[in-house]
């Protein structure tokens, strides 16, 4: 398994979409990419858990699962707010109330499930894995659970974002929050049949569980 | 003098509940949803309205007025009721469509778009959840005129912006994009009201009646003849132009947004039947001269190659062309003239027709004028980019960015609109052919079709963060 460099990744995205080998990144702001990963942006739509509605969710283990899970996390929309940064030049500081219309305020021990403001399509040879940036990791923000791609998923990629630190911490939107690296699977994948699956797939929208057997 | 004082104490004291409900309904309402700026700006005016009563309540219950005074008083408690009942409708229904229950996308779209043609940043479009399956635009005017009246009545009272128009979608489309392609049409309607036609419009049409009246010898026709004549006006001013409000609002949004608007108005006919194939109700033209209107202008604004190329639905095209030679004879009025003109109904009918005919072409002229500097056909994005954009719906990809001849490009919102309308209403078959489920045929298709609204309402997005951040 060998990562994609910067110049592959161009390539990738300049293919034609019906070729399976071809690679979508959009909305594509620019390609200032780093040499062996790209920036992930954080979304404008979160799923944060409605905890005082639910007792306890027991994947697998109740009739009517199903309706359950599907309404149990509450869906909120941030603003996109990014603010343009010039070369050379200090961003300005952002009023309080930008900060709190263009961020979500995640507690601390609290997680949310959040979207990359990117939509991806994966190539047919390419698996991907999402990794913190390391600045959001030293304040205690994490990404965990989910964060392999398969080759030729589609969609927003879902982010599980947890506030392990002690503080509060606000997530701007449409700012970098994770890395994608892309990875060359070696050898036949058997998948150069372009196929839509998976229960998530096409999702844009941070969706709800599914737990289908 | 003491029951009428107690009287006013009471109805203030009514009326201050009312406002502290309101504004708390207004709060809880707001605590967990983001709304757009728009609804959250008209929210803002409403919350300052309540505001204004609450101290000027307050201030006559503290200190009663003279006796002559308080019949004034107590009238003004009427009117300010009268208007917390509109706010009251009007704030539900916005608290209903917070930002995740609403075409989000279409709706931003759509006030950039307003802002843009209107060239004023101060024009803002509030649209809400409205709870029937149609797509309506509030009439503001008798709001306005009471919040007018109230304002010189209630220090502090805000004035209802003039550039605020407000439309309503069907809550259950919330989060479609397709078929809410119909709340261009109701922008249309703010346009019209805010760029004044009706008045030439009015004045034209009663000197044109009052020629046929007096010159056609109706007079002699009709037993009370002045009477007759008043009857007429009013019937044939209401008439013709709340007809030439439609047929501004049509014109506009097949314009702005091609064939897309027209299809939304098809799907929404589909569920609720209008019934008005060739009649011209009390409100609306006939369906048939509303398409042979659209029929005209998708021509004018070199749409049609594309409408009869036989990958674009070009039976669709040919029924709609048809009605490209419909002459207005073909054309009725369905609605009984006033009484005293009965016996002249048919000639009438006639004659109205032929002049709303005339009436079109002022109107397809002002919304020409209005498009001609600012606007660019939307026909030729459509051209450069189609064939990208479908090919990525195919294949279940967000169009908003890709390469074409080594260029990167960002198709307008408008493509996008059109493109996933033609891929929709031709079936989907090659997404459908590459989605792996355990779904049935026909909830594939549901499944299907909801994924394509989110991405074309993604790729909108998508497209004001780019213009946002200078990248188009």
């Amino acid at each position: 398994m060998s990562v994609l460099s910067r110049d592959e990744i161009r390539k990738r995205l300049r293919k034609a979409i019906h070729d399976p080998l071809s690679m979508v990144i959009t909305p594509l702001l620019d390609e200032e990419f780093d040499y062996d990963a790209i920036d992930l942006r954080l979304g404008c739509y979160f799923r944060l858990p409605a905890i005082s509605s639910i007792e306890c969710i027991r994947p697998y283990r109740e009739a009517h699962l199903e309706a359950r899970v599907t309404y149990y996390p509450e869906l909120i929309h941030k603003p996109y707010g990014r603010i343009k940064k010039t070369r050379g030049t200090k961003a300005p500081p952002r009023k309080s109330s930008d900060a709190a219309d263009g961020a979500l305020i995640l507690q601390p021990q609290h997680a949310v499930l959040a979207t990359t403001l990117e939509y991806i399509k994966m190539p047919a040879d390419v698996s991907g894995e999402i990794l913190t940036k390391s600045s959001w990791a030293r304040v205690f923000i994490s990404m965990a659970s989910a964060p392999w791609i398969h080759p030729l998923y589609r969609g927003c990629l879902t982010l599980e974002i947890s506030n392990i630190g002690n503080v509060p911490i606000a997530l701007p939107v449409g700012e970098p929050i994770a890395q994608l690296v892309f990875m060359k699977v070696e050898g036949e994948t058997g998948v150069y049949r372009d196929l839509i699956e998976g229960s998530y797939a096409g999702a844009i929208l941070p969706e709800a569980p599914t737990f289908r057997k | 003098m003491i029951q009428i004082c107690d009287q006013l104490k009471a109805e203030g004291f009514c009326l201050l509940r009312l406002c502290a409900d309101l504004t708390e309904f207004i709060r809880l309402g707001r605590t967990r949803k983001t709304y757009l700026d728009e609804t959250q700006r008209f929210l803002d005016y409403i919350i300052d309205s309540l505001k204004a009563v609450d101290k000027f309540v307050r201030n006559v219950i503290k200190e009663p007025p003279e006796e002559q005074v308080i019949k004034a008083k107590l009238r003004d408690f009427g009117e300010i009721e009268k208007a917390l009942s509109w706010l009251y409708v009007l704030s539900k229904e916005a608290i209903d469509s917070d930002s995740l229950s609403i075409p989000f996308s279409l709706a931003t779209f759509l006030n950039h778009t307003g802002r843009e043609l209107l060239r004023s940043k101060d024009v803002s479009f509030v649209v809400l959840g409205g709870s029937t399956l149609m797509y309506y635009k509030y009439n503001l005017k008798k709001l306005r005129d009471l919040t007018n009246d109230l304002s010189a009545r209630i220090p502090g009272y805000p004035v209802l912006d003039e550039n605020v128009g407000i439309l309503t979608f069907p809550y259950c489309a919330a989060r479609e994009v397709l078929v809410n392609c119909n709340l261009f049409h109701e922008m249309g309607h703010c346009i019209y009201e805010k760029r004044n036609l009706e008045k030439d419009l009015r004045s034209e049409l009663l000197g044109k009646f009052s020629q046929f009246f007096l010159g056609g010898k109706i007079e002699q026709k009709v037993q009370e003849p002045l009477l007759a004549w008043r009857a007429g006006k009013n019937y044939v001013s209401t008439l013709m132009l709340r007809w030439a409000d439609e047929i501004f609002a049509d014109v506009f949004a097949i314009k702005v947004l091609g064939p897309a608007f027209h299809f939304a108005l098809r799907e929404i006919e589909q569920i609720i039947p209008t019934g008005l194939g060739s009649d011209f109700s009390e409100t609306h033209p006939a369906d048939d001269y509303r398409f042979r209107i659209h029929a005209k202008w998708l021509v004018q604004d070199e749409w049609e190659d594309i409408l009869k190329d036989k990958d674009n639905l070009p039976e669709f095209f040919e029924e709609l062309e048809k009605c490209k030679d419909y002459t207005i004879d073909r054309f009725t009025v369905g609605c009984r003239p006033p009484s005293y003109l009965e016996a002249i109904g048919g000639e009438l009918h006639k004659w109205m027709l032929t002049q709303f005919d005339g009436m079109v072409q002022k109107i397809e002229e002002n919304v020409s004028e209005m498009l001609t500097n600012n606007f660019e056909k939307p026909v030729y994005d459509f051209i450069k980019n189609h064939e990208s954009v479908t090919s990525y719906l195919e294949h279940g990809v967000v169009p908003s960015t890709f390469y074409k001849d080594g260029i990167k490009r960002h198709p307008h919102p408008i493509t996008v609109l059109n493109c996933g309308y033609f891929f929709y209403l031709k079936g989907m078959t090659p997404l459908l052919k590459r989605v792996i489920t355990n779904l049935n045929s026909i909830d594939k298709r549901i499944m299907c079709g909801k994924r394509l609204n989110s991405w074309l309402g993604k790729a909108i997005e998508d497209w004001q963060i780019l213009l946002k951040e200078g990248k188009l």
